[in-house]
């Protein structure tokens, strides 16, 4: 039972720590509140879906293009209509929501011309015994891109000139400018990289179950929730909130009274760690507070 | 005697030909008008056309099965002449968001349908809440409901207690009591040749199961059987791992499913994914589909679930519907289909047999009739219009999923096909 529960919230962790890494680097880092995230992860399963059942090319192909086209549309979002109102928040909320709710009605239209009650994307079924537990290939899979991504993000933000050139546009824009970065090239970079996160989250779930139109915005307030509870900004927090999640989920998933289950309030989880965290420690749990992130002079 | 020129002559041919041109034309002109341009045009405009309105989750498999169910009753029906000579329409509401119905879309639909477009009948909704929800508004607006869904026991109950304020709704399928007999009554069978005892209960958390649940508690206890685990689950919920290993855990040998909306091609496939030992069976909407087998890549092997319609002699009329709906639609009728096209088809009687459209005369006569219909033959309660169950009127028929996605009917006993028998998943053999 605990090296099941083991298992298998390991895996939703990485799940949850793929799709909130991506946002993590637009919303953490960067520092754009976009709230059409969830719509990335869901055009993107919705891409390879298309590419597969209407134009019938190899499964790797359609992920490929799928991504391809995903950041695509997410860096012409950034170019035509994000960096016109960065300077106010606000509007970048309502503006990406509105983005959002754009994409989902186009997905929404496609799925009832088309017929579709359901769309699933390909998934590996087979199991593996790990220590006399079954695990499917696909969640394996899911671990593995996990580890790479996060080894290849932390890689890319320590290490590379790209990510201290991110990491400095978040943290004082105009020291930034001022040592010959390019904010605007930045912004792109780290949008179409968030991109692409949420599309290889939306492409590795969407083999595992029902795709819907609507199944962007569940994994926003999740992505949402972990990257608070994280700190905005820190990878490893974002990580340690993601299995903090998952193990919780799982837990609260596996109580029940008398013969009665309680999964149903695990989806609950989210929301309560997320009221604490804003109540107690609103910077989260590897967060910095302002005066910490300032870049000496 | 003068003798008519050759021209004169070919004058005279042209003119009887001309002749009879004028009449073949007229004849066929007049046949035309008789079997195909007044039943087309001048009946319907001296006979309005009767609405019969479809209310459900129409972009859902249920809500599919539904309107195509009624709009191939309503073709059929069209074809005899409609009912008391008028054709019948059919007007389409659908009441979900996101897969799901919900009851103030249901709320308004029922509206709709009964102001504007002044439907007779209404086949529908699908969804226990929304009916319930609109019970109260049937003895204001009037209009005759007969739906193919909808079994929450409540519905049954609120009838009983007050007969002349929801006389106006029916239902074409068993209420959840129905079900649960017709499902202790397998378990029963199916249990005593597995060997099994501990059964779990896999059910979407909503109205039209609280019945079945509380049934089964009772039943289970009454049978010998121990009940080790109840999940209800949300219709939306994405991944079913944690239930599936409590039932391991609590030693389920059986997981029964109880789902109308939700997606079990996840269900399933997690369930072969952590090798359950659980022989896994049930009441499964999504399952029935003959999609369902490439949906689960074949891991829906050895998964049995009822249907409440299946290509058998059930009725006389249950093969050539089948037939019939397969060349209309080309896909097979889900358990909706047959329901749903009963529903026109008994509605359709009543109105025949009263010689009226209004809702008090049909909703009068529906409690007097005997319908054979493609999924049973039917007769209505007096008392809670709710349908008489067993061999010789409604039951179901439990479907196994076999090798290559056939689906073989294992129980009753008298459908299984000669030389099949019930199979295991590959793990439990």
């Amino acid at each position: 039972m605990i090296l099941e529960l083991l298992i298998y919230g390991f895996t939703m962790g990485s799940v949850y720590a793929i799709s909130a890494l991506g946002l993590s680097l637009i919303y953490g880092v960067a520092r754009v509140p976009n709230m059409a995230y969830g719509a990335f992860y869901t055009l993107s399963a919705y891409i390879a879906f298309i590419l597969l059942n209407e134009f019938s090319l190899d499964f790797s192909l359609c992920i490929l293009l799928s991504l391809f086209v995903t950041v695509a549309i997410a860096i012409a979002s950034e170019k035509l209509l994000i960096k016109h109102i960065l300077a106010n928040p606000n509007s970048v909320i309502i503006a990406t929501i509105s983005l959002a709710l754009f994409f989902e009605g186009f997905i929404q239209k496609y799925q009832k011309d088309s017929g579709y009650s359901y769309a699933y994307l390909p998934s590996i079924t087979e199991s593996v015994d790990i220590l006399g537990i079954y695990i499917s290939i696909q969640r394996v899979l899911i671990i593995v891109v996990f580890l790479v991504l996060a080894v290849g993000l932390h890689f890319l933000m320590a290490k590379t000139k790209v990510g201290m050139a991110i990491r400095a546009v978040a943290q004082n824009p105009e020291e930034a400018v001022a040592v010959g970065i390019s904010k605007e090239k930045i912004l792109t970079i780290a949008m179409g990289l968030s991109a692409a996160m949420a599309g290889i989250t939306g492409i590795l779930f969407g083999g595992m179950q029902a795709m819907s139109p609507y199944m962007g915005w569940p994994l926003l307030i999740k992505s949402l929730t972990i990257v608070t509870l994280g700190g905005l900004g820190s990878i490893s927090g974002t990580i340690m909130a993601s299995l903090i999640l998952a193990y919780t989920e799982q837990v609260v998933a596996s109580l029940s009274i008398g013969l009665i289950s309680l999964s149903q309030f695990s989806e609950l989880v989210s929301l309560i760690l997320l009221i604490v965290i804003l109540l107690f420690k609103p910077t989260g749990l590897l967060g910095k507070t302002a005066k910490e992130e300032e870049i000496p002079h | 005697m003068p003798v008519p020129s050759k021209i004169e002559s070919n004058k005279e041919a042209l003119t009887k030909l001309c002749v009879l041109i004028i009449i073949t034309t007229m004849i066929t002109a007049a046949i035309l008008a008789h079997y195909i341009i007044y039943p087309m045009f001048f009946l319907n405009q001296v006979n309005p056309s009767i609405k019969i309105g479809v209310l459900g989750p129409l972009l859902t498999p249920a809500g599919r099965g539904m309107l195509e169910g009624v709009t191939l009753a309503i073709e059929t029906i069209n074809k005899r002449g409609g009912v008391l000579g008028r054709y019948l329409e059919v007007v389409p509401y659908d009441d979900a968001e996101a897969g799901i119905s919900k009851s103030e879309k249901g709320l308004a639909g029922y509206i709709k349908l009964s102001t504007e477009d002044k439907v007779s009948v209404i086949i529908g909704p699908y969804s226990s809440h929304v009916a319930l929800a609109l019970l109260d508004l049937l003895p204001k607006y009037k209009t005759l409901i007969v739906t193919s869904g909808a079994i929450a026991d409540e519905i049954d109950k609120k009838i009983a207690e007050n007969p002349t304020k929801y006389k106006y709704f029916f239902r074409t399928h068993m209420n959840a009591t129905g079900e649960a007999i017709i499902l202790w009554d397998y378990l029963t069978d199916i249990c005593k040749s597995l060997n099994i005892t501990k059964i779990a209960i896999f059910y979407e958390n909503l109205a039209w199961t609280q019945g079945i649940i509380e049934y089964s508690k009772s039943k289970a206890q009454e049978l010998g059987f121990n009940l080790v685990f109840l999940a209800p689950i949300d219709p939306t919920t994405k991944s079913y791992i944690s239930e599936l290993r409590t039932a391991k855990d609590k030693g389920a040998q059986l997981i029964y499913t109880l789902f109308s909306l939700a997606d079990t091609t996840v269900l399933i496939k997690e369930w072969y994914e952590q090798k359950i030992p659980a022989f896994i069976t049930g009441g499964d909407m999504m399952a029935e589909d003959p999609t369902f087998w490439n949906t689960t890549a074949g891991k829906a092997y050895s998964y049995t679930i009822v249907h409440w319609g299946f290509r058998a002699p059930i009725t006389n009329k249950t093969e050539e519907f089948y037939d019939d709906y397969l060349e209309r639609f080309g896909h097979t009728p889900n358990f909706q289909s047959y329901l749903a096209y009963d529903a026109v088809m008994i509605w359709a009687q009543a109105a025949e047999t009263t010689g009226k459209l209004d809702s008090d005369n049909v909703a009068d006569t529906l409690l007097e009739n005997i319908y054979e219909g493609v999924a049973g033959r039917y007769k209505f309660s007096t008392t809670s219009h709710s349908v008489y169950v067993g061999k010789n009127w409604k039951t179901g028929i439990y479907v196994q999923w076999q090798d290559n996605g056939e689906q073989v009917p294992i129980w009753p006993s008298e459908f299984l096909p000669p030389g099949k028998s019930i199979v295991l998943p590959p793990w439990m053999r």
